[in-house]
């Protein structure tokens, strides 16, 4: 075998060449990155956001979207009356009453924006334990509280969304009086109101959906209600089979984002083959004197090969640099919530090994057109 | 080895007290059809809480029509309302659900059918497969009407259920 220096004392022959490759590769590291921690943060806030013990309750036709749906204002009462297990918590049933509104929300300075507004009631917090009240308290009516992301989703400074702050949501003006988390969850972009009050913003007097905290009680005993309340027109979804039917819609999304990723690294495959070609064509006799002194082909290809996947080692350093300097703790907002973009050391192995077989799948083939000829032919080339 | 053998032991132990799915009683089939039945739309109009009756119609009327894991299921009325496959265009994959009709439609012209147990608790085990009855089999059934029914909701505790060979 050829010493791991000689690869490294090549690499470093031609630095204008070397810095192509490094720049070109660290290009589709980062792309496929990118891509990873995109698939993996959608995925994630999916999954966060609709938990096991969950069913939300919605009006037979509206699976899709809660935003459509609408409930009789009494499923609340009717079902924490007529579904037996239902969790409790210092006596009160965890049945949360909703309206999801996806409307306009204007900041005191600035123009409208499309926001993801809650109408809930203090019960809220017993189905969706995750939240966490950072600052101020829960709104009453006339008041909102603010996700983490709001800002972020909304495209406006923080301070615009501080406590004692002002928005205006349809017609009314509402007072900013509490900031919440909800970590890797949808919720954490949204504006949440008090119920009664985006009733009058959307001019009804339904709910979109009731959410239901299992105890004893079991799914099938809010199917059953479903069922034998024809008249109310409702069907039953565990909330985290809800949010995993909304994953399906952003499938062609996550697909286009992986699509473009292979063609670029397509690219980068074949402009990586046009400066191996060239760089290992004017070695030809090098590599045939190695050979007529005793070294294999396959040591040969070998170091080839290393010289290659240093040269993408470094990529996947400036790769990673770039990705923990630029992306990581992006916000990244798509319809039904907002998440920040998380470059962790499993993206980052995968940065890696994508590196590795960019360099490997870029090598072989020049490699092999460098050490195919004839010893006696090589040893003249010119 | 002992860590394994208590945890068998505790499996073994703890597995008859997860709940068993209840048997439907065999008095429920019945070869020969109840007379007198009534369509869906008629018998909501006419059906008391505590009365007996007998309704006829097609098991559909939602997505979800039969549960998989209780004895309730959703009457569809044979005339009021017709599934998606009898509109010859409609390639919908799940007829039994009358998706094409108008929700008021088929508000009008659906009812629940249960079996209950002695104890007066619906039997957690489904009608699926019981005398061959899927989605969108005609049946006829005899019982009482719900104390809980209403005009709205008809609810009909089943007694005898006779499936219609198709």
């Amino acid at each position: 075998m050829l010493p791991l220096s000689y690869a490294v004392r090549n690499l470093f022959r031609a630095p204008a060449r070397l810095t192509q490759l490094v720049l070109g590769a660290a290009i589709v590291i980062l792309l496929l990155m990118l891509t990873s921690a995109l698939s993996k943060g959608m995925d994630g806030v999916i999954k966060a956001s609709g938990s096991e013990e969950n069913v939300i309750v919605l009006g037979s036709g509206s699976e899709e979207s809660v935003e459509r749906s609408e409930v009789a204002a009494s499923l609340p009462s009717l079902l924490a009356a007529s579904v037996p297990g239902i969790k409790t918590t210092l006596g009160k049933p965890a049945v949360s009453a909703e309206i999801h509104y996806n409307g306009l929300l204007t900041p005191k300075s600035g123009m409208p924006r499309q926001a993801l507004i809650r109408g809930v009631t203090p019960a809220a917090l017993l189905v969706h334990p995750d939240i966490r009240l950072t600052a101020g308290r829960f709104p009453h009516a006339g008041e909102v509280m603010v996700g983490k992301l709001a800002a972020n989703k909304l495209g406006l400074p923080h301070d615009e969304l501080a406590i004692g702050g002002r928005v205006r949501i349809g017609e009314s003006d509402f007072d900013v009086v509490g900031h919440f988390q909800a970590p890797g969850t949808v919720m954490e972009g949204e504006v949440w109101a008090d119920v009664n009050d985006l009733r009058a913003v959307g001019q009804r007097d339904t709910l979109s959906c009731v959410v239901v905290r299992l105890g004893e009680a079991t799914f099938d005993d809010v199917e059953i209600f479903t069922l034998q309340r024809l008249d109310l027109e409702l069907v039953a979804m565990r909330e985290s089979d809800y949010y995993q039917k909304l994953s399906v819609f952003y499938r062609p999304i996550r697909a286009m984002t992986w699509l473009t990723t292979a063609l670029i690294a397509v690219g980068a495959v074949f402009g990586g083959f046009n400066t191996l070609y060239a760089a290992f064509a004017s070695r030809i006799r090098e590599m045939a004197t190695l050979q007529a002194i005793g070294y294999t082909r396959t040591a040969l290809l070998v170091s080839l090969v290393q010289e290659c996947l240093l040269a993408s080692l470094l990529a996947v350093f400036v790769a990673g640099v770039m990705a923990m300097g630029l992306a990581d703790g992006y916000t990244v907002s798509f319809s039904i919530g907002t998440f920040a973009l998380e470059i962790t050391s499993e993206i980052l192995g995968i940065g890696a090994l994508g590196g590795a077989a960019l360099a490997i799948l870029g090598a072989l083939p020049p490699a092999w057109t460098c050490l195919n000829p004839q010893l006696h032919s090589a040893l003249r080339s010119a | 080895m002992k860590k394994t053998l208590a945890s068998i032991l505790l499996i073994l132990l703890a597995a008859p007290m997860s709940r068993a799915a209840d048997q439907l009683p065999d008095s429920l089939l019945t070869v020969k059809s109840p007379s007198g039945a009534l369509s869906v739309v008629k018998a909501r109009q006419t059906a008391k809480a505590g009365e007996a009756i007998v309704v006829r119609g097609r098991i559909g009327g939602r997505a979800m029509s039969l549960m998989d894991k209780a004895a309730i299921a959703v009457l569809a009325d044979e005339k009021s309302i017709v599934p998606c496959d009898a509109n010859p265009a409609d390639s919908c994959k799940t007829p039994w659900d009358y998706c094409c009709e108008s929700p008021e439609k088929l508000k009008a012209g659906t009812a629940t059918i249960q079996v209950k147990g002695e104890n007066g608790k619906l039997l957690r085990t489904s009608l699926r497969g019981f005398s061959g009855l899927k989605e969108l089999s005609t049946v006829v059934v005899a019982g009482t009407v719900d104390a809980s029914s209403t005009q709205d909701a008809l609810i009909i505790n089943v007694a005898s259920i006779h499936v219609e060979k198709q």
